[in-house]
């Protein structure tokens, strides 16, 4: 293989479908390496502190595509303190530097600056795409450079990011010459837009294919973009509330209509229940549902929907749906392959409509069913030992019972059988996050049958320091673990140390691991960072001591070539 | 000792239906490597010892998880009537909270109790661990009835090995922290919806700014006088000062129990108890709620609309009543002092 001319070298490795595979023919020569580096065109960082970035930028001058991800899971959920760090700059610079040719950048959870966004607008000339997700720290101001220097920008895919407003001139950023969108997705701006602009943006933008609108839009400037975009297969709507007249909904059912291509539906922003008949006539085509901003839709409006929506394949929905309408989803939903239910009231005491019944009826009924996230007040071990018995082919499995440590509403115990015939049945399972009422014995089932499991999410469950070590003795392709409000200490924490390594991170809030396990873990694995977020207080938690020891708060391990940061604020202590 | 420990029986064989929520409390309590076997038996001696009042004063949960839910369903057909006003005040969510005939569940509930019942009478050495439990029954036998029932209150939160929340399994209100796993774009898209306003872009905004300030700020600290802990509370969790109210009830009443006799009138206290949360927010109460904003003045709690709270309030403080304006007019003359 040697003695190829590299371009064939090269052209063999680009039928390599992903970077697993690359880094592996990497490790094969130095020949080889060097040809792969020069001619990886996507890089992945999971972990923006596992790795410098211009190291990345150094070894790979060629990559026209870079996603870096940066804070934890949990921090989705207020659990890492703001500045703790996953800033977007150093790599923005770093590839500013060293590899101009970058086209796209996807950033997850970091902190990305107004100043950052400037330089790359104004850096990279062949800029095509950016995507950030769950990202804060910039404003409008920001997306005002991106729209005024990528003179090539295809796609700007804003996704639940928290953007401080300063007023709808950016839209208005995007020159005329800009004729390149092919999708545009600012639902998580929270200002106004000109929608003269928008309109203009789109008309001039032939090859739109994925347009999503924020909740300042109205009803008529939709319809008004609706009939320049024959084409568009991918639709957020802004506002559907019920200020309008029916002429307004006649025209946006007369611009539906046109769109033929249209697969894919979301926003319905403080939706009227007046509106979706206008839309009925969509939901045929549609692929893709999401639903989950709208509560003003009650029960037997979304059901009324849905059972137009035959070849759905994607739905994300409130819990107002009720049992009743998910019964409803699995006798019209026959494709069904991911679903998403999300809780309407969030207290812990409060009350759902769906409970495991639901989930019974849609895993009778939707038998393709792969990705499942549900929010609960109630479920059985009964009712879960069924779902994985009509579902065995679930990959990705989260189950959140609203009310921590609630066991079998049944019985009264523990959710231990149910989850465990879940893992036992659904072999390609890559990601689950369990709840309720969990004792070590779940934790057993996982590390004996949850071979394929990649990330596992843990709350409030077990009893001892067994059940982590369950999962670290069991899980073989483990790569993040997340732990919080469970009683695993040092003794799990140290069990399996060098499991960390294969591993990209363990989050651990709440936990009985102390300071001194971590000092431990630390000198024994010098290739991890062990960091130790206690956010000071004067007056000291009650559960701070335990046994004596000063207990840890949060604890974040994730393996690394880049050493401790130089970043980390004052709370933030990396052993 | 046999006998009268068959008498107690009788009684709490109705209460039996409900032993899971003692469980619940109880779990928290001693040593992390319990199981839930020896949970059971220490549940049933706690009420053979603690229920020789009148079966209703040892309920007081909250109306909150449809399961509880089944329970007041239940203890219509099996209390022989004798809390219909739990019923009552649960009424909205016991209808809707039922999901299967509440007979199937109470027939599947007895068939548990009557084990639960065996393990209990060969646990009767156990009584001595009744000690412990009485802190955590006294506090449970808060006033019964005023509607809507008041939370439980943290099982002993001193004995709270701190992996589960103090009032995990009382369907508090009290927000834990990063629970449950929602992303703060979803949790702000709620609170900025359920005012039903016509999307107005001055409403927007300003939600737009409370939400940012929310998110940047989710925990503010609070002390209560005489106690020398401090917690944090979510305000953002919170929706009102009534639920503000009672999660910082649920957030200190732990501590005052602890800090009580066990052995002293429990009955006398817990009605003290009761009455100096509720009435935080009027200043009638024995002790008041008092925040401090963001420039440093301290404020009673409750004047300001409560989104304008929510931003700016930075640290709260349960006072003493009588300490009330002595620490109003010293926030004043410190800033005088600094002017």
């Amino acid at each position: 293989m040697t003695y190829f001319p590299e371009e064939v070298v090269e052209h063999i490795f680009s039928f390599l479908p992903g970077q697993h595979d690359r880094n592996t023919v990497s490790l094969v020569c130095k020949v080889w390496y060097e040809i792969e580096r020069l001619s990886r065109r996507t890089v992945f960082v999971g972990n923006c502190y596992a790795v410098r970035p211009e190291r990345v930028v150094l070894r790979f001058p060629n990559m026209r595509a870079l996603t870096v991800k940066g804070k934890p899971h949990f921090a989705d959920f207020n659990l890492v303190p703001p500045d703790w760090g996953g800033y977007a700059a150093p790599w923005i610079e770093a590839a500013a530097r060293g590899c101009v040719g970058l086209e796209e950048l996807r950033m997850k959870r970091m902190v990305v600056t107004d100043e950052s966004l400037e330089l790359l607008a104004k850096t990279f000339p062949r800029f095509r795409a950016l995507i950030l997700i769950s990202c804060e720290g910039f404003s409008t101001d920001g997306l005002a450079a991106i729209a005024s220097h990528c003179k090539l920008l295809r796609e700007l895919d804003l996704q639940e990011n928290e953007v401080e407003d300063r007023g709808p001139r950016w839209l208005s950023c995007f020159p005329d010459s800009c004729t390149s969108l092919v999708s545009l997705n600012f639902a998580c701006i929270k200002g106004e837009v000109n929608a003269g602009s928008l309109e203009r943006l789109v008309a001039r933008s032939p090859n739109l294919r994925s347009l999503r609108l924020n909740r300042s839009v109205p009803v008529d400037t939709l319809s008004k973009i609706l009939m320049r975009t024959p084409n568009l297969e991918d639709l957020g709507t802004g506002n559907l509330a019920d200020d309008f007249q029916t002429e307004s909904y006649i025209r946006l059912a007369l611009a539906f209509d046109k769109c033929k291509m249209l697969r894919s539906l979301s926003g319905f922003w403080d939706a009227s229940p007046f509106c979706l008949p206008f839309i009925y006539p969509v939901c045929a085509q549609l692929t893709g549902l999401n639903l989950s901003y709208a509560p003003t839709l009650d029960s037997s409006d979304l059901t009324k929907m849905i059972s137009h929506c035959v070849k759905l394949q994607r739905l994300w929905v409130l819990d107002c749906i009720a049992d009743k309408g998910l019964q409803v989803v699995a006798s019209s939903c026959k494709d069904l392959q991911e679903l998403r239910v999300f809780p309407s009231d969030f207290y812990i005491a409060g009350y759902s409509p769906v409970t495991e019944e639901g989930l019974v009826a849609i895993s009778l009924g939707c038998q393709k069913l792969s990705s499942l996230l549900y929010f609960c007040h109630q479920m059985t071990n009964a009712a879960l030992i069924t779902i994985a018995k009509n579902c065995p082919n679930f990959t990705r499995f989260r189950l959140c019972i609203l009310e921590p440590g609630k066991p079998d509403a049944m019985t009264n115990q523990p959710l231990d059988e149910g989850f465990g015939a879940i893992v036992r049945e659904c072999k390609g399972l890559r990601r689950l996050s369990i709840s309720g009422l969990l004792t070590d014995k779940v934790f057993m089932y996982i590390g004996t049958y949850a071979k394929e499991l990649e990330m596992l999410s843990i709350a409030f469950a077990g009893d001892s320091d067994a059940g982590m070590m369950h999962v670290m003795k069991g899980c073989k392709n483990l790569r993040k673990l997340e732990i919080r409000d469970s009683p695993f200490g040092d003794a799990a924490l140290l069990e399996n140390v060098a499991k960390y390594e294969t591993m990209r991170s363990l989050w651990m809030s709440s936990c009985n691991v102390t300071e001194k396990g971590c000092q431990v873990l630390a000198s024994k694995m010098p290739m991890l960072n062990v960091e130790v977020i206690n956010e000071l207080d004067e007056n000291n938690e009650m559960d701070e001591n335990h046994g004596g020891l000063p207990k840890v708060d949060k604890l974040y391990v994730y393996r690394t070539t880049a050493g401790g940061r130089d970043d980390a604020p004052n709370f933030v202590k990396i052993l | 000792m046999e006998e009268s420990s068959m008498k107690r029986e009788v009684l709490p064989q109705l209460l039996d239906l409900i032993p899971d929520r003692k469980e619940w409390s109880l779990r928290g309590a001693p040593g992390p490597g319990r199981s839930r076997n020896t949970g059971f038996g220490g549940d049933e001696d706690d009420k053979l010892e603690l229920k020789l009042g009148l079966p209703g004063l040892a309920e007081e949960e909250t109306p909150a998880t449809s399961r509880e839910n089944m329970i007041h369903q239940e203890r219509p057909a099996l209390s022989l009537g004798y809390l219909p006003l739990h019923s009552m005040t649960t009424a909205s969510t016991t209808t809707t909270g039922a999901k299967r005939g509440f007979l199937d569940t109470v027939e599947a509930k007895a068939e548990g109790y009557n084990e639960q019942k065996q393990q209990a009478r060969a646990a009767c050495g156990k009584e001595l661990t009744v000690e412990e439990n009485t802190a955590a029954a006294s506090e449970r036998k808060k006033g019964c009835c005023p509607p809507p029932p008041s939370h439980a209150p943290p099982a002993t939160p001193a004995r709270n090995n701190g992996n589960r929340p103090p009032a995990r399994g009382r369907g508090a209100a009290v927000p834990v922290v990063g629970w449950p796993p929602i992303r703060s774009f979803r949790r702000n898209l709620a609170t900025s919806t359920s005012s039903k306003q016509p999307p107005e872009q001055q409403n927007g905004e300003a939600d737009a700014k409370v939400k940012l300030n929310c998110n940047k700020s989710p925990l503010v600290k609070i002390n209560m006088d005489g106690i020398p802990i401090g917690r944090k509370v979510d305000l953002a969790g919170c929706d009102s000062y009534e639920r503000l109210s009672l999660a910082v009830k649920e957030l200190f009443h732990g501590f005052l129990e602890a800090q009580r006799e066990p052995s002293s009138a429990e009955s006398a206290q817990q009605g003290a108890d009761r009455k100096i949360f509720s009435q935080l927010l009027d200043g009638s109460g024995e002790y008041t709620l008092v925040y401090e904003d963001n420039e440093g003045d301290r404020m009673l709690v409750g004047d300001v609309p409560w989104n304008v709270f929510v931003s700016t309030a930075k640290r709260l403080r349960v006072l003493r009543s009588s300490e009330l304006s002595r620490a109003l007019i010293g926030s004043a003359s410190e800033r005088e002092e600094k002017c």
